[in-house]
């Protein structure tokens, strides 16, 4: 078993992101935006609509963490679902050069605090680490979508009802986080 | 809802369709970019005329994408209302008529047409390059784009799936209805979102544990994947497509910023 220690050619292929994670993250990516169709037709109307994005958003990029358990999984994660919006849904290049920046914090916060573990992947399973590397993801991704809709998209909404909705949008957040982390693991045990 | 099928499209054999996949995302991201300079529909409408030059010249078959269309049809329809019927505190505002309380102005009707503009001209134009492009094609110039193999497999993996996905909450949508699930309103809707979260789940993993398997297997983890035979060379039509966008480009920087037109004439932000 000697082979078997870590930093052996078998250990670092097991560390490396594979086809089949990277397909898996795609998965969610889509299934995030398929699910961007429920809520718009759903009748919500805009701005509340929003609080339902950064609910499935957090719903997605948590299942991702939780069923892929590799280091910057939310990264391609984002990158496949700003390629949906881009090519399918035509979302403006804006979203492109800001959003991607948004796994930043979540991934540096999620790299420190595996130390606290000694199985590493175990950060994977923790409820509190999860909510706060999914909230500040999708914090910033908010804050951006925010900035968008009024610099860009230069629809004028009031900043107290940004707030309201920014609030209603990290319980959603949470709420995402928590059903995502029970159901991934289910998931997760189903698929073996 | 009907399931989306891009791949019909790729068939035909037009000038947009042997474009390089480098030169169709250029002219793409003009197209994308530009509207967001202009201000006013009459501009906007004018590069809508000229994507839509682009479309017809691409004969891309409408039937296929349909549900995607409407779609976005749908979502501009939607942000033109929802700003007629805003108010913009605007001293010189018009009212155009009036629903209940609610009052439709001339300057709200006004932002929502750029607004509907904004939102359809981009979606409209990248509809012509999923549907003109071959995904894996697409990874292979994006690759020589010097993008990374793991982002432009993501790029490949997405526009394959995404139609997958598409098809299956279809399929499960259909299933729903035949089975009198009730998906009117927010809580009938929210209810078929719960029953159908899970099998479409499921199912889509399954898929990508074979098609990821069967990835693996071809050699991409040691990264094999980077050499391909198939030659990627500008052809001319391709350098003039390039530099066609180039020209575009700078035309709409210098009738908006240097003429002053296309954005001075709006009423809102003016």
């Amino acid at each position: 078993m000697g082979q078997l220690e870590i930093g052996n050619p078998v250990q670092q292929v097991k560390r490396k992101i594979t086809a089949v994670d990277l397909i898996t993250i795609v998965i969610f990516a889509v299934l995030y935006r398929v699910l961007w169709y429920f809520f718009k037709f759903a009748g919500v109307v805009f701005p509340f609509n929003h609080t339902f994005v950064y609910l499935f958003c957090a719903f997605c990029l948590v299942l991702c963490w939780v069923i892929v358990r590799r280091p910057y999984a939310s990264f391609y994660y984002t990158v496949a679902w700003c390629a949906i919006n881009f090519f399918i849904q035509g979302e403006i290049p804006v979203y492109w050069v800001l959003v991607v920046i948004a796994p930043l914090l979540p991934e540096i916060y999620l790299n420190i605090s595996k130390k606290a573990f000694s199985n590493p992947d175990e950060i994977y399973s923790s409820t509190k680490h999860l909510i706060i590397a999914a909230v500040l993801y999708n914090i910033v991704y908010e804050a951006f979508v925010w900035w968008s809709i009024i610099s860009v998209m230069k629809i004028p909404v009031p900043f107290n009802l940004i707030g309201i909705v920014f609030a209603i949008s990290i319980v959603g957040m949470v709420i995402g986080t928590v059903l995502a982390k029970k159901f991934g693991i289910r998931v997760k045990a189903l698929l073996g | 809802m009907a399931a989306i099928d891009f791949v019909s499209n790729l068939d035909e054999d037009t000038w947009v369709h042997k474009l390089d996949p480098r030169a169709k995302l250029f002219l793409i991201l003009g197209f994308v970019i530009i509207p967001l300079l202009f201000m006013d529909p009459f501009y906007l409408t004018g590069i809508l005329m000229l994507g839509l030059l682009l479309w017809f010249s691409a004969k891309i078959k409408i039937k296929p994408i349909l549900p995607l269309l409407l779609t976005i049809l749908i979502l501009a329809m939607s942000a033109i209302v929802f700003a007629t019927f805003y108010n913009y505190n605007q001293p010189n505002t018009n009212i155009l008529f009036s629903i209940g309380s609610l009052q439709a102005t001339d300057i709200g009707l006004y932002s929502g047409l750029i607004l509907g503009y904004r939102i359809a001209i981009p979606c409209f134009m990248t509809i012509i390059i999923i549907s003109t492009t071959d995904p894996a094609l697409l990874a292979k110039g994006l690759m020589k784009m010097k993008v990374p193999i793991n982002v432009a497999f993501m790029f490949l993996g997405t526009l394959r799936f995404f139609p997958l996905v598409f098809e299956e909450l279809t399929n499960i949508s259909n299933a729903q209805t035949i089975r009198g699930v009730n998906k009117k309103g927010l809580r009938g809707s929210w209810n078929s979102f719960k029953l159908a979260v899970f099998p479409l789940l499921i199912n889509s993993l399954r898929k990508s544990r074979t098609m990821g398997l069967a990835v693996e297997s071809k050699g991409f983890s040691k990264m094999a994947w980077k050499e391909y035979y198939q030659d990627m060379k500008l052809t001319r039509m391709d350098l003039f497509v390039i530099v066609l966008t180039i020209l575009f480009f700078a035309a709409a920087i210098y009738f908006r910023f240097i003429l002053g037109l296309g954005g001075s004439n709006s009423i809102v932000y003016s």
